[in-house]
């Protein structure tokens, strides 16, 4: 690939990737990472598969990982990953609730499905799984999800509150 | 209700709460200023390699190791060696995430030429920050140490973690496999 193909690859993966990062991390490792990423990709754009998006999401994975292993040193935001509030409003408090109380790898594929939405084939690619694996994973991933919404709903009607899951 | 229809609705309810939902898109200056930032920077990325060359070589200094280096420079690989162990005196214990403590480079590299006992590994992906672009090591022999290695061939793909220039052993370091790469992927 040269550099006109490069550049088209940036327009096509970088913004993509930029949200891929806010969603995990916080803005200012977010937009560091981005640029480790793309480094990644330009050094390995032989590499590059015709679908581009799930193999870059792939390298921003191994990126991000690397700035969170030198962050963690300092102070870490693990639970800010999953647990960031939506900036204005609080909607679907007990939905956020429950994708933090997932299991981080179930968690993951959530955000790639739904976030991402990515299908499983691509999902696979990013996780380096079988489709398949991605496939019944995700699959029992939204079940999982789903089961500590119904918890939520469960505790609601405990206590006599209104509203819960829909 | 369908379960499609049920998914549909789940991933509405998740795009609710999309912490990128209102983040703003990337600019046409800023698209370009990172690519160009990228198929530049390379030589300026690369300037860690040679700080870390530098320490390297402070510790040769001291006598702690016995590996050589090249001499510095923005695309010269970082040299590691081995321990050199004798495997039937040396205790392995099993591996886990922990087994790395102290690792201050591990990468996931290609062997892109061999040659006087020495392999050069082109890196394809840095676990640690920072990772060179190449890094050498002496061929090891299977039969005298306790490296995970089965022998070093072109265009293989090899899990390499390093400590101050020494490369670990007991199966730590070795041929790629999905398995060790989890457990790097949870060491780093």
């Amino acid at each position: 690939m040269d550099r006109s193909g490069f550049d088209a690859f940036v327009r096509e993966v970088a913004d993509p990737l930029h949200r891929y990062l806010l969603r995990r991390t916080d803005p200012a490792t977010a937009d560091d990472v981005l640029g480790d990423a793309l480094l990644v990709c330009w050094r390995r754009r032989g590499d590059i598969p015709a679908e581009a998006l799930p193999w870059a999401f792939g390298v921003a994975k191994g990126c991000l990982r690397n700035a969170e292993r030198a962050q963690r040193r300092r102070t870490r935001l693990e639970l800010k990953l999953v647990a960031q509030p939506a900036p204005t409003e609080a909607p679907e408090l007990d939905l956020s609730q429950a994708l933090a109380r997932l299991r981080p790898a179930d968690a993951e594929l959530i955000r790639l499905w739904a976030w991402e939405e990515l299908p499983p084939q691509a999902i696979a690619t990013v996780l380096g799984i079988t489709a398949n694996a991605a496939s019944v994973r995700l699959h029992r991933a939204k079940r999982r999800l789903r089961e500590e919404l119904g918890k939520d709903r469960a505790d609601a009607g405990h206590d006599g509150a209104q509203g819960g899951d829909r | 209700m369908s379960a499609q229809h049920d998914d549909d609705d789940l991933a509405a309810r998740l795009r609710a709460i999309d912490p990128a939902r209102s983040a703003a898109r990337l600019t046409e200056q800023e698209l370009i200023r990172m690519s160009n930032q990228s198929t530049e920077s390379i030589h300026r990325s690369r300037r860690p390699v040679v700080i870390t060359i530098g320490a390297i070589a402070g510790a040769i200094a001291v006598g702690a190791a016995v590996f050589a280096l090249t001499a510095p420079g923005p695309v010269e690989p970082v040299a590691l060696t081995l321990t050199g162990s004798d495997p039937a005196s040396s205790m392995c214990m099993a591996l886990s995430p922990q087994s790395f403590d102290g690792a201050d480079l591990a990468v996931d590299a290609v062997v892109v030429e061999l040659g006087d006992g020495l392999a050069t590994l082109e890196v394809t992906r840095g676990f640690t920050p920072g990772a060179p672009a190449r890094i050498t090591l002496p061929v090891p022999d299977a039969m005298a140490t306790d490296f995970s290695f089965t022998g070093f061939e072109q265009g293989g793909r090899y899990l390499v973690a390093a400590s101050d220039g020494v490369v670990l052993s007991c199966g730590a370091s070795g041929d790629y496999s999905p398995e060790l790469e989890q457990l790097y992927d949870e060491a780093f």
